[in-house]
């Protein structure tokens, strides 16, 4: 069975895969409790809201192409009326948010949140670069680092990188595959659910077992190894997380991660972002069903899901907040099947406790042909402006940080967040070790 | 840090690139011949699946059945989602046994390619899968193209069956050149998107009928201009509305963006996750100069010397990761595959086996075929790095080495795949290497292997003490990192 070797490169080091500064020693020394490090003498110990204090970020994605005028029509607009006969929201049955913006009749959660001023809109806001494409967008949008070509780290990434966090749990997406947001130096973890994650038992006892699997992966620098050591320090910690709701969710696979985040978060898993896929149809070329079908049923379960979230986490809400995003919103006009095609700004939803709510920030555009992009409602904000004021006053990075995190870009404030109260709201929850 | 060096004979590069997974018979097969005559031999038209493939395939009705068959199928009417569950059965056991393995391998690319999800078009996916992808994968790229151009899965799929000339669909002129050929770096702009969609419209699947219709007073007539390509498109008639889009198709498909693109993701596919571009250059020339004969520029591909040379430098899917394990271990299903039950009509086809592979594979993202975007499954590393597939992967790994799953998968007895290997620890886990990785372990590697199966054997089982120590070693081989790289 002995075979010749031969000159082709080692398996192990050829690969030209991500490092990741890590501490190994640190790793292997792990105990058991809430202490979710990779390195000694770093604890987590706050629930929720992390070492610093600072919010968790939560961005909920929408991908396909979510659009921003059907989620948040304007009113008594008459080129939004005569484009869209089909594919709009009627002024007499959209909520209404103020004497210009109404929101699509099933967000009703989204109505009430907005009158406690716990949910900003931002509006004509969307990527610098509009290609319309859905995979070169929502990659961009991700890697937020226009005008870097060959940068390959997420934004969310480098927030973990920026805050200096070193658990293996801060960056969290609940979902089957890692994305593109998360992609980087820093330790992120992508499970979609809290069931069959725990690493089985095979003939030896079980701390052996992990350690070994640990000392075999901590032997290889690729990015696939790296992942493996800190994957095993996660699926230990998250045993002891049950999923427990206290809120009745729908019954959707997006109703089901905001749930699991939730139990993450009840749990005190010190995270510091996640991310969410909302699991909608949105690329609706053909019957958008603004009105009934495709697109009333994803704001009925966006809603839900979200008001189920929001009792779910208690006093937890107040250290949360939560951006949604899309690559692109749908062109003005739709087209003669009833659907949308793609098109460039959209609307952004900022809630949590900390946001400065109740109003909708937006240089409107307008929505005359004179006034459109190619057909498309224009971008007048940029989303990373909405990111970093975001990261800034609710995730406490100093302007140096911002521009790390957001590279070779010049936020503005748009004052849709309160200053952040370090420790003020939420009770600390001790590990219990 | 020290890093572990294990280094694979070419034979085994090779296989782990171009198969779901190989046994020593298939190591056997190839040293015998040569790599380029295994490559021409698993391209071969005439190369049969095998029987053990072809037997587990007989009880799928599905098969052979043409869009209006399937679209009259009562089972499937009552509960459309057996119909695309039916594809994925059909497509785990082609991978896991038919003999045609780098066939098959191209048939995964090639659905990824030009990707229709199967939960989208249930009347057509099967047949988009034989008739598109399988009738093509060893003939031209363009021929493929245009026969998926027309289909009603891809009509379903990307709104050809709304795109009308009064607002033209433009959903797959968009993808068409922004997937299917050029790729968005090749600067076609919106214009190019709504001529291409203008060039489709009119042309729908008439679900009652079971039939392609092309209405000449719903499709956009006069000029047309698609990224340097002209027609007058100005012929009133089913045919030439067709040939107008046949020759814009086979346009966009021979362009040198295209051959480069084409290149790139095949490269993608068996290189690395970013190939090297001598390679590019070298597949894209080929593709160009035989009119994008896709068995010549997987051959060119396979003959660079640079294809050797980027051994495990690509992660395993999950898909590949269960074909290895089941491959090298010669797991079989532990039972016959029950046909479908007509009389179920809620449950048609229930077979157990099958379930668990499919749903093995759909817990960790990877449900054949049913990626929610058109792009298809992602091919680098990176979104398949993460927790849920790691531990995943280690359990089923540590599953089968075990016959945990015996209701679902019969592992050969260690006795007989370890024939003449003393029955102690450090024997067995020599053997165990030679076998999944035809080289020694790495000496920390087998180190800590050893330290937890030695003591395993306690003489209170009625397994065999070679048995034992074989299962708990190689669980620990199965998640070695180089067990999951290709």
């Amino acid at each position: 069975m002995t075979e010749q070797a031969c000159g082709c490169p080692d398996f192990a080091n050829t690969p030209a895969g991500l490092t990741r500064r890590t501490f190994l020693n640190g790793m292997l020394a792990m105990g058991a409790g809430l202490v979710i490090s990779n390195t000694t003498g770093l604890r987590y110990a706050i629930a929720a809201s992390g070492d610093n204090g600072a919010d968790v970020i939560i961005t909920l994605s929408m991908r396909g192409g979510m659009d921003g005028l059907m989620a948040v029509p304007i009113l008594g607009d008459k080129n939004l009326a005569r484009l869209r006969p089909t594919a709009s929201v009627l002024d007499s049955q959209a909520l209404i948010l103020n004497r210009t913006f109404g929101l699509h009749p099933n967000l009703t959660t989204f109505k009430k949140l907005y009158d406690a001023r716990e949910l900003a809109i931002v509006h004509a806001t969307g990527t610098p670069i509009g290609t319309r494409s859905h995979f070169d967008d929502q990659n961009s949008l991700e890697l937020a680092a226009y005008g870097q070509p060959g940068s390959a780290t997420g934004w969310q990434n480098r927030y973990l990188e920026a805050v200096g966090t070193t658990g293996v749990l801060s960056g969290i997406a609940v979902s089957d595959q890692t994305p593109v947001a998360l992609y980087g130096e820093a330790s992120t973890m992508a499970f979609e659910s809290l069931d069959d994650i725990a690493l089985s038992d095979i003939e030896t006892d079980h701390k052996t077992y992990v350690d070994t699997l640990k000392r075999m992966h901590a032997r290889s620098e690729h990015h696939w190894s790296q992942t493996a050591v800190d994957s095993l320090t996660a699926s230990e910690a998250l045993k002891q997380v049950k999923s427990n709701p206290t809120a009745k969710y729908p019954d959707s696979s997006s109703a089901n991660r905001f749930k699991v985040l939730a139990s993450l978060l009840k749990a005190g898993i010190p995270i510091k972002t996640a991310a969410i896929d909302f699991d909608g149809e949105f690329d609706v070329h053909s019957n958008a069903g603004v009105r009934s079908g495709s697109m009333a049923d994803n704001f009925s379960d966006l809603s839900a899901s979200v008001a189920a979230f929001k009792e779910d986490l208690g006093p937890i809400w107040r250290r949360v907040t939560i951006v949604t995003l899309t690559e692109f919103g749908r062109r003005l006009e739709e087209n003669a099947s009833a659907g949308v095609d793609h098109g460039w700004a959209s609307a952004m939803f900022v809630m949590g406790g900390g946001v400065r709510g109740g109003q909708v920030v937006t240089k409107w555009p307008g929505l005359s042909e004179s006034q459109l992009d190619s057909g498309d409602l224009a971008v007048t904000t940029d989303y990373r402006h909405v990111l970093a004021e975001i990261l800034k006053v609710r995730g406490g990075l100093s302007s140096d940080a911002i521009s790390a995190v957001l590279p070779s870009f010049v936020p503005k404030r748009l004052n849709i967040t309160h200053p952040l109260h370090i420790g003020a709201t939420v009770p600390i929850k001790r590990p219990t070790k | 840090m020290s890093t572990t060096q294990y280094t694979l004979i070419p034979e085994r590069v090779a296989l782990a690139k171009m198969t779901y997974g190989y046994a020593a018979s298939d190591l056997t097969s190839i040293k015998s011949s040569g790599l380029s005559s295994w490559v021409n031999a698993q391209l071969d038209p005439n190369l049969a699946e095998g029987d053990s493939c072809a037997k587990k395939l007989l009880g799928f009705k599905s098969l052979g059945m043409s869009v209006k068959q399937i679209s009259a199928f009562d089972p499937f009417v009552k509960n459309s989602y057996s119909a695309g569950f039916e594809l994925s059965s059909i497509t785990v056991i082609r991978r896991l046994f038919s003999e045609r393995q780098l066939f098959e391998m191209l048939v995964e690319h090639f659905n990824d390619y030009l990707h229709v999800p199967t939960y989208v078009a249930w009347q057509s996916r099967m047949p988009y899968d034989r008739d598109v992808i399988r009738a093509n994968v060893l003939g031209k790229y363009p021929d493929m193209l245009v026969a998926s151009s027309l289909h009603p899965a891809m009509l379903e799929y990307l709104n050809g069956n709304d795109n009308t000339k009064d607002a033209p669909n433009e959903n797959y002129g968009r993808e068409l050149q922004e997937l299917h050929t050029l790729t968005s770096h090749a600067g076609y702009l919106q214009d190019d998107v709504v001529n291409a969609a203008r060039v489709f419209s009119g042309i729908s699947w008439d679900y009652d009928a079971s039939q392609l219709v092309i209405d000449p007073d719903s499709h956009w007539m006069g000029a047309v201009s698609v990224f340097g390509w002209k027609n007058p498109n100005d012929g009133a008639t089913p045919s030439a509305i067709r040939s107008v889009t046949e020759s814009l198709v086979r346009y966009l498909a021979l362009r040198p963006q295209t051959a480069r693109a084409f290149s790139t993701r095949l490269a993608r596919r068996f290189l690395a996750d970013d190939p090297p571009s001598s390679v590019i250059d070298l597949m894209s020339a080929k593709y160009l100069q035989t009119g994008g004969d896709i068995p010549s520029v997987v051959k060119a591909m396979v003959a660079a010397p640079e294809f050797l040379l980027s051994a495990g430098q690509k992660v395993k899917r999950p898909m590949e990761y269960v074909g290895s394990v089941v491959r090298a271990l010669k797991v079989e299903l532990a039972t016959a595959i029950q046909p479908g039950d007509a009389s179920r009509t809620d449950d048609y086809f229930h077979d157990s086996v099958i379930s668990s592979l499919v749903w093995y594979l759909s817990t960790q993202g990877q449900e054949p075929m049913n990626w929610p975007f058109p792009n298809g499954f992602p091919d680098k590393a990176n979104p398949w790095t993460n927790l849920n597939g790691q531990v995943r992967r280690w359990n089923l790994g540590a599953a089968l080495a075990h016959g945990w799953n015996d209701q679902d998968f019969h592992i050969p007895p260690y006795d007989q795949l370890l024939s003449g290997v003393t029955a102690e620890p450090a024997a067995v886990v020599d053997a165990l290497s030679q076998l999944f990785l035809g080289t020694a372990l790495a000496q920390a590697d087998r180190n800590d292997i050893l330290a937890i199966v030695s003591p395993v054997y306690d003489g209170s089982s009625a397994q065999s003490k070679l048995t034992q120590y074989a299962q708990t070693a190689t669980s620990l081989i199965l998640s070695l990192p180089t067990w999951n790289f290709r």
